[in-house]
């Protein structure tokens, strides 16, 4: 019989405990993110549905009912992206699945971001120097989302 | 540990992505901070924003830490761009999750007129969203020392 070449265990480089334990962390706090952004965005609607009317000339009440109206429709997108994460969050913790739909949400949160804080340019041409302030006190929460969808793409990369 | 030596395992890009969100997230806080000092510093009182004494110097005294810590995160995360210890992020990131509870609390103390119920539920959904970067980082770091 010839010798075999045999790679000793303790030479594996790879434990194949990093991932379910990346995983679990990014699940858990991913449903805490999601949880709070539901909340955040339900909340969001109902001041928006319930804030009072604008007065003034009727090109501007009805520029602030377009913003209005813009930013309503943001904030329930963003709540239906908060219980799709949910969701997937759960999944994910319980079950180990559902990765990719947990990088969907995840993305589609940050693009969500990104047109709520673009909207102003668009009610307002002048509004660099507010979209500016809004990005950096963005910049903020963004960055778990911004993890989320780095680590789960180099997951997806490893587990194709 | 240098990223060479754990090349097979996901770690470096994990630290790599770590280092440059948290080099963001430190600028962010420095800004945010800055911008709010010009705002709020005894000199340059704005008269749309009333308040005592007590609780400008606690927005300014915050403000001080905030880009304390801030600077603590850049210098951190450069370091660890480098390929050095973690340790001074992982200070950074406790320090903000331990003052987030203390800053309530003062705000309770110093702010009432805004209500108890307002500020606890503002402090705990804005807290949470801001905190969950901070936490994720600390667990992932964990588990990097666990592994």
């Amino acid at each position: 019989m010839e010798p075999q070449l045999v790679k000793p265990l303790e030479d594996t480089d790879q434990p194949p405990l990093f991932w379910p334990r990346i995983l679990k962390i990014v699940a858990a706090l991913s449903f805490i993110f999601a949880l709070v952004t539901t909340i955040n965005s339900a909340f969001r609607v109902y001041w928006i549905l319930n804030s009072p009317g604008s007065q003034g000339s009727l090109g501007y009440i009805s520029m602030v009912y377009q913003y209005q109206a813009a930013r309503g429709l943001l904030a329930i997108a963003r709540a239906a992206v908060g219980t799709f994460m949910l969701i997937a969050a759960f999944r994910l913790w319980r079950h180990g699945l559902w990765h990719i739909p947990l990088l969907m949400a995840a993305r589609l949160w940050l693009a969500i971001w990104l047109l709520e804080i673009a909207l102003p340019l668009i009610t307002n041409r002048r509004a660099l120097e507010f979209i500016s302030g809004t990005a950096v006190q963005g910049i903020v929460t963004a960055a778990f989302p911004l993890m989320i969808v780095l680590i789960l793409r180099e997951y997806s990369k490893a587990h194709p | 540990m240098p990223y060479g030596e754990m090349a097979k395992t996901p770690w470096p890009r994990i630290f790599r992505f770590i280092a440059i969100i948290t080099l963001l997230y430190g600028a962010a806080i420095v800004a945010e901070a800055a911008s709010s000092a010009l705002i709020i510093w005894p000199l340059r009182r704005i008269p749309r924003i009333p308040g005592t004494p007590g609780q400008y110097w606690f927005w300014a005294v915050a403000c001080a830490i905030e880009v304390a810590i801030g600077a603590m995160l850049i210098w951190g995360a450069a370091r660890l761009l480098r390929g050095a210890c973690h340790r001074l992020i992982v200070i950074g990131f406790w320090t903000l999750i331990g003052l987030w509870p203390l800053g309530t609390l003062l705000s309770l103390i110093l702010q009432p007129a805004l209500g108890y119920f307002n500020l606890l539920m503002a402090s705990l959904l804005e807290g949470t969203g801001r905190n969950l970067f901070p936490l994720l980082v600390i667990l992932l770091l964990r588990a990097y020392r666990l592994r």
